[in-house]
């Protein structure tokens, strides 16, 4: 799947040129890029080299990135492939029409790599049909691109296009496995969205949903909740959807608005069931462990060997929420997922996985851990 | 939370979501899509396809799919085969759950990409069929299976509504076609008259012709006179507004209906352009899509708008619209009807309502049965390590913390079921004043409003079930609580009545209990005071209405009586009138503790091992023998055994509800058949059923609800005990 994964701090636009020359080397059949937000990157100025490139490249803007197990504010993570790969850019989810291209999904391709504007909307019609017409023991795996301080800005980009508002999927014909988990703790519910418009949660118990949300999370944290220390106060407490097999989906709630509704990372569907839940940093790191346990076991079984190379797709609301902490969770996940294994990523708002037996889910609040080699 | 809490609510939580599904929309594909992908999703299933079989078709075909596509079903091998086992699955009417270990798993399971660990298929009736498969054979367990063959049986009920919308949309088609017709001859009347104008002023040379013309024109104008009048007739009556706009928008036709509709005469509007009416809510953004079909030269049908009637309310509007174009084919208007459809968006709304609720409490009382029979395990334990330990040591008030949580739990049940309204009550004489004073004070908790309580000495005691009776005490509480934001003092007052002839009250002559509860807030305006305890009405912003309503149902049901005296700024008074009980105090409601042994033979029935073992456990403790029963035929056997061996048991212990088997309603019928002396003791964790509110009437001796403590169980036998003819 991966053929080398390199880091480059982004400060000079002449670095870019080696640090594209040495991703391509050696056939390497596509390039997927993580941007670290306080990087200057400046698209106009590198989609030159882009352009001059002879293999697929793409990527995305991310609030932080993850490079041998450390977080970095600045900086670019390079991911060069060495399986054949097919690309399918979506420019604008909203306008998405539910197909893709004949041959984008081949008898061959083994895995999916998602990487889609974490703040637009329209994001489930987009994974139902991935879901319709994955195959055979597909994997999916992917995580969305943006800035918890801009909405708007662009934020994926490819060779021709930098563009906000869309997804870029690659289809792979290499393996990844696949580990999901989030570690937070319900607490209160089961509540109704009795009044849903997309991310937007109006009302609750048919309750205004900002009354209803901050009764509970005073009365948990003993903090008066405002619209001003909204975020800061309900990282701790997001929503979980429930589903049958004691697995709970996160919801984050984000900010709260003049008419009393609260602003969630992605859409819930009306009138479904939501826990509050509670985050523990322990649980948490803990449960970050797992996920790589999870992916690794996965990967030995069907591989027979050791993996190399762990791509971290980790939600910025965790690394708010532990803080000082994350470098914790890091250092879980590098402890379960093997200490031959490099561990890259990005911080994401939102993520897309599926270990291929069920639907493919959009996550929250939770790490996704694609092993491969 | 406790884990055991967190799995059964999230069962709860999807058991909701796929009810709501259900019923959803009523285009059968579209439903039934919506229904496989939320089965699957939140089931975590690996794919999913729900089969269906027309009334004149021989084969099962999939008409809606989640994790496969329909055509990549329809190239799968082995369908025919497939179609076979779906009739005989037809024929048993019953589910089929097939792991891959099985020899028959490839027939039930067509799909095939290496993860198929279990296939279920559900039928539903005669017409349809889900089918599932897992990668996981873990998830599909009793609880799933009873869950989905719950919600097939709600399903079936939603096909057939579905199928009756398509019968009544095709009929309303074939209607239309021939109102268009209609339309389409009067039109070429109205364009033949023009002609014979034009031919009688074109020539005075051709008088001759022109009256041989004209007479047969005479003739012409007779028939449209008639079309035109059943024209006018039909634009009247119709219900219906019909109207022509020109090319920008502008009424030139008005039919008077729309009076009836908006509130204006027809030649207030001609002239006007028809966004001109719209809600300006929506004004801009209805306005240019109209316009885009208008650039496009386009039908439309079916575009529902808000519309501000002329009297201010909002009126919803389902328009369909023909373009009129000129002989070069340019536009020159539109011509097209609008009909009034707020009532029936109103309609479908409280439908949409009800069915939440209806789904809702379906389900709960199917789980809250589980997770009391959980919690009877726990509880029934706790009680029992209790007896071992002495109240002055650590470990006891440690249990009796873990007592109140598992307590806490059993009113979760509780607070689930609210949603569901449902419930016979089950009733027990007892001394309302504490009762009022808890359900007040909890309701009041975190609030800046300050309660008096005003409870009369000697209050008469009640028959009523506690539970429902203190949902109501909360439900006041809290409106009174919400109707003063800035604080105040809410009067809470009971006190012995006697009803006569001069009150003029609803209610029987006799002892009542009235409950009174004021508010000093802004009050109820007096044209809502009539509507306040329909189901839906509200006046909070985001209120379901059902408040009032169900506490009038649960007062009803109590015998009793509701009234409320409002004025706006004075603040609001209900009162609650409750029938007095002749009755004493029952045992089970003295204060006390105490643990009421006793002795002899008691059979315990029910099919939960849980409540097998903890229910013998608490039994020998309470001194008495125990034997077992998994459901009724068993009981009985052991019944009669016993009985013929001259060691007959005392009492019977019998769960009301076994799921497949014989419960306690059908073996207590044949138990006194066997023995009319029989003692029976009915148990559940909750039902709908009226056996546990009337079990008297069933020919049950007394009532115990599951989760239970040893003091309740042990005062329960001793009362039933004591008029047995075996003691």
């Amino acid at each position: 799947m991966f053929q080398k994964v390199k880091f480059y701090d982004g400060k000079e636009l002449k670095g870019w040129q080696p640090f594209l020359d040495e991703l391509s080397k050696d056939s390497a059949t596509g390039i997927l890029l993580f941007v670290a937000e306080e990087t200057p990157f400046d698209y106009k100025q590198i989609q030159p080299l882009l352009k001059e490139m002879k293999i697929e490249v793409w990527g995305g803007i991310f609030p932080a990135v993850i490079y041998d197990g450390s977080l970095h504010k600045q900086g670019v993570v390079g991911c060069a492939l060495k399986s054949p790969i097919s690309i399918e850019v979506i420019k604008s989810l909203s306008k998405f029409s539910g197909s893709f291209t004949e041959d984008f999904i081949s008898k061959n391709t083994e895995s999916l790599l998602i990487l889609n504007d974490g703040w637009a909307d329209n994001i489930p019609p987009l994974i139902e049909t991935l879901y319709e017409i994955s195959h055979k023991e597909m994997t999916f795996i992917g995580g969305g691109a943006g800035s918890l301080k801009n909405m708007t800005d662009h934020r994926l980009f490819t060779r021709n296009d930098f563009f906000a508002g869309g997804a870029i999927i690659a289809a792979v014909e290499d393996y990844i496995a696949i580990g999901i988990n989030h570690g937070w703790q319900p607490i209160h519910g089961p509540v109704i969205a009795s009044n849903v418009s997309g991310r937007i949660l109006k009302s609750i118990n048919w309750e205004p949903a900002f009354k209803y949300y901050k009764n509970i999370v005073e009365k948990d944290t003993g903090i008066k909740l405002t619209a001003d220390n909204f975020l800061e106060v309900a990282e701790s407490h997001p929503f979980g959807l429930l589903k049958y097999d004691n697995e709970i989906i996160l919801r984050v709630p984000i900010r709260v608005d003049a008419e009393n509704n609260i602003l969630l990372g992605s859409e819930v569907p009306e009138n479904s069931m939501l826990m509050i839940t509670k985050g523990y940093p322990q649980k948490l790191i803990d449960a970050a462990g797992m996920a790589a346990e999870q992916s690794r076991t996965a990967f030995e079984s069907k591989k027979k060997k050791s993996p190399t190379k762990a791509l971290i797709i980790d939600c910025i609301t965790r690394a708010l929420f532990l803080e000082d902490r994350f470098e914790d969770e890091l250092k879980s996940i590098e402890e379960k997922a093997g200490d031959s294994t490099l561990l890259f990523g990005f911080l994401s708002l939102g993520e897309v996985a599926s270990t291929g037996d069920k639907y493919i889910e959009l996550h929250n609040k939770a790490v996704v851990i694609g092993i491969g080699e | 939370m406790e884990k055991q809490n967190t799995s059964i609510i999230q069962k709860l939580g999807v058991s909701y979501e796929c009810a709501l599904a259900i019923g959803n929309s009523l285009d059968l594909a579209e439903m039934f899509h919506e229904v496989i992908h939320t089965i699957v999703h939140k089931t975590n299933a690996h794919r999913g396809i729900i089969w269906f079989r027309g009334e004149k078709e021989k084969d099962f075909r999939p008409i809606a799919s989640a994790g496969i596509r329909i055509k990549d079903v329809l190239v799968q091998k082995g369908i025919s085969s497939l179609n076979k086992r779906f009739k005989q699955i037809l024929k048993r009417q019953q589910f089929v759950l097939v792991n891959k270990d099985e020899k028959d798993f490839l027939r039930y399971c067509t799909i095939l990409t290496g993860k198929e660990e279990s296939v279920l298929i559900i039928p539903i009736k005669n017409i349809a069929m889900i089918h599932l498969i897992y990668a996981s054979r873990e998830i599909v367990n009793k609880g799933l299976v009873n869950l989905l063959s719950a919600l097939s049986q709600k399903l079936s009920v939603a096909i057939d509504a579905c199928l009756a919308h398509k019968r009544v949309v095709e009929e309303i088609c074939v209607r239309e076609k021939a109102e268009e017709q209609l339309k389409k001859k009067t039109e070429q009347f109205i364009s033949s008259q023009k002609e014979i104008k034009r031919l009688f002023a074109e020539s005075e040379e051709s008088r001759k012709a022109l009256l041989s013309i004209l007479e047969d024109a005479t003739e012409t104008q007779n028939a449209l006179q008639k079309s035109e009048k059943r024209f006018r007739d039909v634009a009247v009556n119709t219900g219906d507004w019909i109207w022509e706009t020109d090319e920008k928008g502008r009424y030139t036709y008005c039919s008077p209906v729309v009076k009836q509709v908006l509130g204006y005469e027809y030649n207030e509007v001609l002239g006007k352009y028809f966004y001109d009416f719209f809600h300006p809510d929506e004004r801009e953004e209805l306005k240019k899509a109209a316009f885009e079909v208008f650039k496009k030269k386009e039908a439309f049908k079916n575009f529902i708008n808000q519309n501000v009637h002329k009297n201010g309310h909002t009126v919803i509007l389902e328009t369909s619209g023909i373009p009129m174009l000129d002989d070069k084919g340019n536009l020159v208007g539109y011509r097209g009807v609008d009909r009034d459809i707020t009532e029936r968006r109103k309609m479908e709304e409280e439908v949409l309502k009800a069915q939440k609720l209806e789904s809702l409490g379906f389900l709960a009382g199917g789980i809250a049965h589980d997770f009391n029979n959980i919690l009877t395990a726990i509880l029934g334990n706790i009680s029992l390590v209790k007896m071992y330990v002495k109240p002055e040591e650590e470990v006891f008030e440690i249990l009796t913390e873990a007592e109140k949580a598992s307590l806490r739990a059993k009113d979760l049940t509780q607070q689930l079921l609210i949603f569901s309204r449902g419930g016979e009550p089950i009733k027990k004489t007892t001394s309302i004043g504490r009762m009022i004073k808890d359900s007040t004070s909890l309701a009041l908790t975190g609030s800046n409003v300050r309660c008096k309580f005003s409870i009369a000495e000697g209050l008469w005691l009640v028959n009523i079930d506690e539970g429902q009776i203190s949902q109501v005490i909360s439900n006041l509480i809290i409106n009174a609580n919400q109707a003063m934001p800035e604080g105040g003092t809410i009067e809470v007052k009971a006190e012995n009545i006697i009803v006569g002839k001069e009150q003029i009250l609803p209610l029987q002559d006799g002892k009542y209990i009235k409950i009174s509860i004021k508010d000093q807030g802004i009050g109820i305006p007096k044209e809502h005071l009539p509507k306040i305890f329909d189901p839906y009405f509200t006046t909070k912003q985001k209120g379901s209405g059902l408040g009032l309503a169900s506490t009038y149902s649960i007062i009803k049901k109590h015998d009793g009586y509701i009234t409320v005296e409002s004025g706006v700024g004075v603040g609001t008074t209900f009162h609650i009138y409750l029938p007095a009980s002749e009755e004493k105090i029952t045992i089970s409601e003295r204060e006390t503790e105490e643990l009421t042994k006793g002795e002899g033979k008691i059979l315990l029935m029910d099919d939960e091992d849980i409540v097998l073992k903890v229910g013998g456990r608490l039994l020998k403790h309470l001194g008495y023998e125990v034997e077992f029963a998994r459901d009724g035929t068993e009981a009985i056997a052991l019944y009669k055994k016993a009985k013929e061996s001259g060691q007959p048991f005392y009492a019977v212990i019998l769960d009301l509800i076994v799921p497949g088997s014989m419960g306690g309603k059908e073996a207590i019928k044949k138990l006194i058949k066997v023995d009319s002396e029989v003692k029976a003791i009915v148990s559940s964790g909750y039902s709908n059923d009226p056996v546990m509110a009337d079990y008297r009437k069933y020919g049950f001796s007394e009532v115990i609800t599951k989760p239970y403590k040893i003091e309740e169980l042990g005062q329960v036998l001793y009362r039933v005990i004591k008029e047995s003819k075996y003691k």
